[in-house]
């Protein structure tokens, strides 16, 4: 029998050998472990305060923290039949009763197609120019994409009352097209797909060229599907940038009509009617309501999200 | 320029296709340049002319624009100046997509989210072709009718769509591949649920398949006319269609359009794509992979995805850019054969890009050789081998290289370094002596040229101006020193450096006496010596001018008329610059030999062949020009020469008439392949033996590499021997005289028979 040869004996040799390296103790690990743990319940904390808070009575929101987990009238809806269906429980007190009414339908029905449409629409605006930047160079393209890139130094809210003067010159102030149509103008996203377009091999495009495909046909057989991850993650940015957006949605409909508030101008208004003591649990019913879509995104997506992170900008 | 914007009308005139019928060859290249805009030059006058179903190969070291030119032919790079037929027609602005043109590139290119087969199958998807219209379901129902014969087959065909392994986009297209049939007629079948259930029935349980064949057929049999009955329905909508349009049908389902046969441009159905596509990979033995992905292939497997991606088309043109250079070494030999099988089957016209010459020599029916932009030489494998037309060729062509001697020339004897003679015989003497004529005669209508003599009057221009600045120079010197001698102090910091300050540092202290008008008089005098002879050279350059500047050139120079004021020299000068330096009609042929000259002339390689010329950078010609010294731009071809080519030209005509006298440098090429044992080797072109020390010996199978350190150069001898040569071992090796090659130290052209042809 070889020298080098395994044998049972050996092999469980090895195996102890193993097994005793494995029981040290890694106190590296564990005090990476607590600290995590830590940062983790500092962060989950507030939501959770959130969503227990918000299933709370309104007699019993000044007992905190003392009966976090056990209100001593038990849990309840009332906060969101406040909210949803504005049934004020009887025996509250009447500082509710100059309020404007609560449109949550609409405003969650007008947040979903600003973020949702605006995302789409973006993505398809945003990709094209990527397209044409990266693969379709024109004199002078280099320089354009130079200003493009130099306005992302501008905040957003510099320029929001000039995008709101315009808005309202056009007429558009009654339409959720005016949430919409600034945001396309948006650099960043264009810039991180265009990033991501730089890395996809020029010889694809050159070869469907000579194959007979124009531009737009290269443009949605190759090059988007190779750019599905990146369009995924600027998707998914797109759509919380425009669902907690407030201050534009704020400028346009802020005092107009409330069926055309978004749900976090509705938040706002919720909120700045939730001083009194009886009515922080709808504050916080209205924030369970905001978070739960976001949140299901994620969790749907959460995979996705990270490919698609590590794989924007870095060659396939 | 002004040549492109009147073609550029002329192609709106004539609809965008421009043929030209004389024109005898395929794919013609003429003239062709390519300038990038950053205003480097990658290509310079590339002329070629390719046959029919040739296999050209493009060769060169990396960065000598191949891939270019190829790029060019294809359409993704634009054409700076020149012409590209393809097929007669002018290509120069044809989109690549309708040069009917396909590519395999280096890095293959393949659709990472596609399979092979939408691989394959996508340049077919995207281009019409022109077919004669087919009432379709007509055709459908003869098909069924084939297909009611054999219900069995039907039924094998549907179980097999069920079974998930062989993954099928859809049971329709299974089936209807499967029985050669429309996919309308599968999916009218399929549309019957119970026949697929009985199949679904079958296919789960295979040990009774007879049991279900039956009862297949009698479910099948009721169904048919049902069918029939459906078919004919679709039939009669369809030829309706057709008659209200006023075409009329034929019994076998043609569309006709009056006496003609419709035809239409349409795209290539389904089933016509996937026999393409699988004939395709049937030549390529890809069957096996047609469902799996680019990722998931080997290189060898990808490469060959490429070609079955560029041969489904059968398209005009292939063109390949380095296809194998990223396959290790056993495939790329394998892969190599096969693009040459492949070439024979297909026959279409083959261009070929490579850095490697085996891959040009083992492939090619033609090789193009190209240095810097430059082509070398265009010809057979076995005439670029045997016959090079210089250095470059030579010593780029074959493995391992040509072994490059220093050595002498003198009647009909070469010389190496270490006294070696080999004796060419009285015909290489009378071959080199017609050689150098030839250049000797070449150079000089090249220096009677017009463009030349202005350069020379340039030259010129630019010494009077030296000079003149010279004698500022030693007035303003004389000054100084006269002051620093009067006042005792500071003389020590007026050393005299050049010789005219030497000259007038003793004139000033010897005869300190004089008056400055006399001093300052002498040395004008000294100078107008010089610089009168240098006038009247320029004047005697300008009369023999005989361009449109001329005129007015000599207009510069000619004393002045009455009412005229006189002009000083600078004025004269200055007015004759701009004229001289209206340089034109230089061809780019011209400045070839002459980036030879410097290329691969002897010494000074790569400093020299960076001054010759730079290109135009953006409109401006920018080019170090340092002191007096005029920068050249020749007008019609963007060029600025940074070297006077009057200065290159005169020394090159010096040399090669020294040349001429007798003894003289050249070069001498070996091939390793025609250096043998001197023992062995027996040849009435035999040279006399030498002996070299061998350093290290490379065994290759039957054949010996021996390199040897022989006059200062690297040698290498590839010899086939019975008796093994060792290392560090005196060895006595002899050459074939009649494959020795001699070339020009000055052009570094082959001193040899075909060179004259030219």
């Amino acid at each position: 029998m070889g020298k080098n040869q395994l044998t049972l004996e050996r092999y469980v040799g090895y195996r102890k050998a193993n097994q005793n390296r494995h029981t040290k103790i890694q106190y590296g690990k564990i005090i990476t472990f607590i600290f995590l743990t830590i940062f983790c319940i500092i962060w989950v904390l507030p939501f959770f305060i959130m969503f227990l808070g918000s299933l709370r009575g309104h007699l019993d929101n000044m007992n905190y923290p003392k009966e976090i987990f056990y209100p001593h009238s038990g849990y309840t809806l009332e906060n969101y039949k406040i909210l949803l269906l504005q049934q004020y429980p009887e025996d509250m007190m009447g500082s509710h009763n100059s309020t404007q009414e609560y449109h949550m339908g609409y405003w969650f029905m007008n947040s979903c197609i600003s973020a949702i449409g605006g995302t789409l629409l973006y993505l398809l605006v945003a990709s094209l120019a990527a397209y044409c930047f990266t693969f379709m160079p024109v004199r002078g393209s280099k320089v354009l994409f130079g200003i493009l890139v130099a306005s992302m130094v501008i905040p957003g809210t510099a320029t929001a009352v000039g995008n709101q003067m315009n808005i309202f010159s056009w007429g558009l102030n009654k339409s959720l097209l005016a949430l919409i149509l600034p945001g396309l103008g948006g650099v960043y996203g264009m810039y991180l797909i265009k990033t991501f377009f730089m890395s996809i091999p020029k010889d694809l495009v050159e070869s469907a060229k000579m194959d007979g495909y124009s531009n737009l046909e290269i443009f949605f057989r190759i090059v988007l599907p190779l750019g599905k991850t990146v369009l995924f993650v600027q998707g998914l940015f797109g759509f919380m940038g425009g669902w907690n957006d407030l201050v534009w949605p704020q400028m346009l409909f802020g005092v107009k009509d409330n069926k055309l508030w978004t749900l976090q101008v509705g938040m706002a208004y919720v909120i700045n009617n939730s001083r009194t003591s009886d009515l922080i649990g709808t504050a916080l019913a209205g924030g369970v309501i905001c978070l739960a879509p976001v949140l299901v995104a994620y969790i749907l997506a959460s995979n996705k999200i990270i490919e698609g992170m590590a794989s924007a900008g870095i060659k396939r | 320029m002004e040549e492109n914007v009147n073609l550029k009308e002329e192609l709106k005139k004539n609809g965008g296709i421009i043929r030209n019928e004389s024109i005898q060859s395929f794919v013609c290249l003429k003239d062709v340049n390519k300038i990038y805009p950053n205003g480097i030059q990658a290509v310079y006058d590339f002329n070629i002319d390719i046959k029919q179903h040739e296999f050209i190969v493009l060769v060169g070291p990396s960065g000598c624009g191949k891939s270019t030119t190829l790029r060019m032919i294809a359409g993704l790079e634009d054409i700076s100046s020149g012409y590209l037929h393809i097929d007669k027609v002018l290509s120069n602005y044809i989109p690549p997509k309708d040069r009917d043109i396909s590519m395999v590139f280096q890095s293959y290119a393949l659709y990472p989210q596609m399979t092979v087969y939408d691989n394959i199958a996508f340049p077919l998807k995207a281009r019409k072709y022109d077919k004669i219209v087919k009432v379709l379901s007509m055709q459908a129902k003869m098909e069924f009718d084939a297909v009611k014969e054999q219900p069995e087959r039907l039924l094998e065909g549907m179980i097999e769509s069920l079974d998930k392994k062989l993954n099928y986009a859809s049971l329709a297209v299974y089936v209807s591949t499967k029985l050669k049939i429309q996919e309308i007629t599968a999916k009218l079948i399929l549309s019957y649920k119970d026949l697929l259930a009985l199949a679904r029935k079958a296919f789960g349980d295979s040990d009774n398949l007879a049991q279900y064949q039956l009862e297949f057929k009698t479910l099948f049999d009721s169904k048919k006319e049902e069918i029939d009955a459906t078919l004919d329905s679709m039939i009669a909508a369809e030829k309706q269609n057709y008659e209200s349009k006023g075409f009329t049908i034929k019994k076998d389902g043609v569309v006709y359009q009056g006496e003609k046969p419709l035809h239409q441009k349409v795209k290539l159905t389904k089933e016509e794509i996937r026999q393409k596509v699988f004939e395709a990979a049937k030549i390529l033995d890809l069957g096996p992979y047609l469902d799996r992905r680019p990722k998931e292939l080997s290189g060898g497997q990808m490469q060959r995805v490429a070609l079955g991606r560029a041969i489904v088309r059968n398209a005009k043109v292939f063109l390949m850019d380095e296809p194998l250079s990223n396959l290790d070494a056993k495939l790329r030999v394998q892969m190599r054969s096969e693009i040459v099988r492949l070439h024979e089957r297909i026959g279409a016209t083959t261009i070929y890009v490579t850095h490697d010459q085996t891959e040009a020599m083992t492939m090619a029916t033609r090789i193009a050789v190209m240095s810097k932009g430059w082509c070398q030489q265009i010809g057979e494998p076995e005439v670029i081998y045997s016959r090079p037309n210089n250095i470059f060729v030579a010593t780029f062509i074959g493995s391992p290289a040509m072994n490059i001697f220093e050595g002498t020339y003198e009647d009909g004897k070469l010389t190496l370094d270490d006294g070696f003679v080999m004796d060419m015989g009285a015909e290489f003497k009378t071959t080199h002596d017609a050689f150098y004529n030839q250049k000797l005669e070449e150079t000089r209508g090249f220096l009677a040229k017009n463009p030349v003599k202005k350069m020379h009057g340039l030259f010129l221009h630019d010494e009077i101006l030296r000079l003149l600045a010279e004698e500022r120079n030693l007035l303003h010197y004389s000054d100084r020193l006269r002051a620093a001698l009067s006042k005792g102090q500071g003389e020590e910091k007026l050393v005299p450096l050049t010789e005219g300050e030497k000259k007038v540092h003793a004139l000033v202290k010897e005869e300190g006496s004089k008056s400055l008008d006399e001093i300052h008089g002498e040395i004008k005098a000294m100078m107008e010596e010089q610089i009168n002879a240098k006038v009247e050279e320029l004047k005697a350059v300008i009369e023999t001018i005989d361009d449109k500047d001329r005129d007015a050139l000599v207009a510069c120079f000619a004393p002045a008329t009455d009412g005229q004021k006189e002009r000083s020299l600078e004025e004269r000068l200055k007015a004759a610059k701009p004229l001289l330096l209206n340089i034109m009609d230089i061809t780019t042929k011209e400045l070839s030999i002459l980036h030879n000259t410097t290329a691969f002339s002897k010494g000074k390689k790569s400093e020299k062949e960076t001054v010759l010329f730079y290109t135009k950078r953006h409109g401006k010609a920018k080019a170090a020009v340092k002191g007096y010294k005029s920068s050249i731009h020749v007008k019609d071809s963007n060029v600025v020469l940074t070297n006077n080519l009057w200065l290159v030209l005169t020394e090159l005509e010096r040399k090669y008439e020294a040349a001429l006298q007798g003894k003289h440098d050249v070069r001498i090429g070996i091939r390793p392949e025609h250096i043998h044992l001197a023992r062995e080797f027996n040849s009435d072109k035999k040279s006399s033996g030498f002996t070299v020390n061998s350093d290290v010996v490379e065994l290759l199978g039957s054949e010996l590499l021996v390199h040897a350190n022989y006059n200062n150069v690297d040698m290498i001898a590839k010899i086939s021997t019975g008796t093994l040569v060792k290392a560090h071992e005196d060895i006595e090796l002899s050459c074939e005289l009649d494959k020795v090659l001699a070339f020009d130290v000055n052009s570094g052209d082959t001193i040899a028979s075909w060179s004259l042809a030219k």
